[in-house]
């Protein structure tokens, strides 16, 4: 079987919008069947095949499981060529606005204010999904048109991402 | 993009050929060998009856390494020679060994690299070396009761293990020509002791306590395949520390000195051990301590509570429950999601354990298959499916990468290249460039952790890039990869981009053993080996030289005057003092030859005597019922 990208080797249809349950499936099917473990007692060219085969596999699955790979993969099939590491970010409200969330949590890990920190936790996970629903209809109309506007919410979002994963160190730091 | 074409498993296997598979639980305290016999995992046991082997090791002076419960009985007479708890130094560094502490009675070599060495009766081991003992004495042990070489092993680990440390365990089965099929996570190899695969979806936690770890995963599992979603724990806890919890209380009740001899802190260990235990079904434990070391004499009685006994671990299991917590939340899961514990190891005997479990996750975990011997069934079962012995079963096991994989960068930093939890087999690159005019050479130091600062990880390797073509700074572009085989095991290689230049990667493992020093410790096993077998063959010739001359001396003497001619009698002398000098010599087989030699120089005379022999025989015997005649004829 031969597949035109990630979508297709999962049997889904490409778009931002993917139905994760259904998406996990197909990986878990695909997993079964490529995985090493059943061609252990086979040749080495085999299990090294096995190897490959599985860690493309995984590696398709975390691309279109993570909301912003999946939105930086989706530009590059329709040709948008987009490096999110060195894009910069001109909306000076988005950078205000992050300088803010930022200095927030500093304060929350200073003062151990634990109920804070659960409420800024709560309204990253809001920010996250309300930008998770703008990219399934940026997505959703004309991606080579929204391009831009795709690039900055995907930067925000792993903006956001990133935050969270942070607010979760200070959670584990204070808890301890 | 073209997907790989994977052929049909179990293809190419014959249908009645049947492969022995075993399954390894090398563990801290214990280790077990099991496999599977007419469809049903089982232990091997030894040939007199334990299913336990103690891992430790005992290096006697002369003679090979005892291993087991014969070791121990060395551990008071000669502490320093006797290894336990191996597996704790297996891929750390003298940093962390140092760090274990007090535990650790054995003297070590003064190098500060890799991985510590230990001094014994014979000579410099390395921990992998004292390993491979074990797995040694394993796989004879299966060897013997299944009547046939084993094909291949399944070896069991922490999944908490780094690299380092499943290379070292990997490298000591190769010490010992093991067939590795694949190293498996103990908690992973207990879901499949269970078989909780089976029926419906469901996610699982295997919370296991085992003598010198602490491992805990959380698996969803469906149809044969049982998937990490998270991993975590304490590489460094386990019922050992409740030991020494214990061993300190009683040092204090029965006022020890603050710093016991090696064998004096042995026998505080082991007592402690022992109550620990009858802890499990009673409530309250008398203890009596009798010693007397060079240093003071112990004769001490009390008495010890389980509740005093669970105030002073008391910390130690909030610890695996803090550790528990932090990996449900890798796997983005509560504690009302899960639908099944497993509990594994023998510290979830600990009744404290067991409650303190049950009431964090308001379920009844599940404990019905032996919590010492669930891994090795489990890794029995595996071994019998990736063998090829199963071909209709298709349990897979996909696991993830326990710590973050990273290299340094800048200023001591870490830079990840693969985050902890990354589902596995995994395969990722990294482009790194030139920073000075002409640069051919590039420097790649590989680290596993989850800390920012090169110095709170583990270093795995330094990779030296050359032959890279000089350009000016940044123009050369080298891809770097990293992969991750299905059993955590890391591989790298080096492209240069530009200009396709294939860039010659020198891996200098940080605590595994490079491969050349793989192929000099199998090489020197096998011609030590070769060695032994050449003196057993030759002292096995010389005494059955002496035991020919002899004979046939005393033949010569009795029967050569009337049975051998003069020249027929100086041959066989000629012949007796040509062998009584080869065997003076080391050459087993010239020993050999000249013992034909003489063989087939008294042959005629044998015969001679054999005749002679039966008529004395017959003489002997039958003289009342046979003619002169018939004896003539004989």
């Amino acid at each position: 079987m031969a597949a035109e990208n990630y979508f297709q080797a999962f049997g889904i249809e490409p778009s931002y919008d993917v139905n994760l349950r259904e998406l996990k499936k197909a990986y878990r099917d695909k997993q079964q069947q490529s995985h090493p473990d059943r061609f252990a007692h086979q040749d080495a060219s085999v299990q090294r095949q096995a190897v490959q085969a599985t860690a493309l596999n995984n590696e398709m699955f975390q691309t279109l499981s993570s909301a912003v790979k999946r939105g930086h993969y989706l530009l590059g099939l329709n040709g948008v060529d987009f490096d999110i590491e060195t894009y910069t970010v001109t909306d000076t409200d988005m950078l205000i606005n992050q300088l803010n969330y930022r200095e927030q949590l500093n304060d929350i890990k200073q003062n151990k204010d634990f109920p804070s920190l659960m409420n800024l936790l709560d309204s990253v996970t809001e920010k996250q999904r309300t930008i998770e629903a703008q990219l399934t209809s940026l997505f959703g109309e004309n991606t080579t048109e929204n391009a831009e506007q795709i690039k900055a919410s995907l930067c925000e979002l792993q903006f956001f991402n990133k935050l969270a994963s942070e607010i979760e160190l200070v959670e584990e730091h204070l808890m301890d | 993009m073209a997907l790989l074409q994977i052929a049909e498993p179990g293809q190419t296997q014959k249908p009645h050929q049947r492969k022995v598979a075993v399954g390894i639980d090398l563990g801290t305290t214990h280790s077990l060998v099991a496999t599977v016999r007419s469809g049903e995992a089982q232990i091997i046991p030894a040939s007199t009856g334990e299913r336990l082997l103690e891992s430790v090791v005992y290096y006697p002076k002369v003679g090979q390494p005892h291993v087991g419960a014969s070791a121990i009985t060395h551990a008071t007479d000669d502490p320093n020679n006797t290894i336990f708890s191996i597996k704790r130094m297996m891929g750390r560094g003298f940093e962390d060994v140092v760090h274990l502490g007090a535990q650790f009675t054995y003297r070590f070599t003064d190098k500060r690299q890799g991985m510590p060495e230990l001094i014994t009766n014979q000579g410099i081991v390395s921990p992998v070396q004292v390993s491979a003992e074990i797995l040694r004495c394993l796989s004879c042990r299966a060897k013997q009761a299944l009547g046939q070489d084993v094909d291949g092993v399944v070896i069991t680990v922490p999944a908490y293990f780094d690299d380092a440390q499943r290379q070292a365990t990997s490298d000591a089965a190769r010490l010992v020509g093991l067939n590795v099929l694949r190293l498996i996570n103990e908690p992973t190899a207990a879901a499949v002791a269970y078989g909780l695969e089976q029926g419906d979806e469901k996610v699982i936690v295997v919370y296991d306590f085992g003598g010198g770890t602490f491992d805990i995963s959380i698996l969803h599992l469906h149809k044969g395949v049982f998937e990490v979603l998270a991993t975590g724990g304490d590489s460094a806890l386990g019922g050992d520390d409740f030991d020494r919890e214990l061993a300190l209380w009683l040092s204090e009740q029965a006022n020890i000195d603050e710093n016991p001899d090696a064998g004096l802190q042995r026998y505080l260990l082991s007592q402690a051990k022992h109550i620990k235990e009858a802890l499990t079904d009673k409530f309250h434990v008398d203890i009596h301590l009798q010693f007397t070391s060079e240093q003071q004499a112990i004769d001490w009685q009390g008495s010890i509570g389980r509740e005093d006994f669970e105030s002073l671990i008391s910390n130690l299991v909030q610890k695996t429950l803090i550790a528990t917590r932090k990996t449900l939340r890798d796997a983005k899961l509560t504690v009302e999601e899960i639908d099944e514990v497993v509990l594994v190891g023998g510290s979830t005997r600990v009744p404290l354990v067991r409650s303190r479990v049950a009431e964090y996750f308001s379920v009844e975990p599940r404990c019905d298959i032996n919590p010492d011997e669930v891994v090795a069934i489990g890794a029995a079962i595996q071994a019998d499916v990736l063998i090829g012995n199963r071909p209709d079963h298709d349990t897979v096991l996909l696991d993830v990468l326990p710590l973050s994989l990273g290299i340094e960068t800048m200023g001591g930093l870490v830079e990840k290249i693969i985050p902890r939890n990354t589902p596995i087999p995994v395969t990722r690159a990294q482009d790194f460039t030139t920073y000075q005019d002409g640069q051919t050479g590039l420097k790649v130091h590989v680290l596993q952790g989850d800390r920012e600062l090169v110095d709170d990880c583990r270093s795995l390797a330094q990779f030296n890039l050359t032959g890279i073509p000089p350009l000016v700074a940044g123009a050369a572009h080298i891809r770097v990869t990293f992969q991750v085989d299905a059993d955590g095991l890391l591989s790298v290689s080096a492209q240069e981009l530009s200009t396709g230049a294939e860039s010659k990667t020198v891996v200098k493992p940080s605590y595994g053993l490079s491969e050349e020093d793989i192929i000099r410790m199998i090489n020197d096993s096998m011609s030590h080996a070769a060695d032994d077998m050449q003196k057993r063959q030759l002292q096995e010739q010389r005494t059955e030289a002496d035991r020919l001359i002899v004979a046939i001396l005393a033949a010569v003497d009795s029967d050569g005057e009337q049975l051998l001619s003069d020249a027929e009698r100086q041959s066989i002398t000629a012949e007796i003092s040509t062998l009584q000098s080869v065997s003076e010599g080391d050459d087993y087989s010239a020993i050999k030859n000249q013992i034909e030699q003489l063989n087939e120089a008294t042959k005629e005379f044998a015969a001679k005597r054999m005749n002679a022999g039966i008529h004395d025989a017959l003489v002997g015997n039958r003289v009342d019922d046979l003619s002169e005649d018939e004896l003539n004829h004989a």
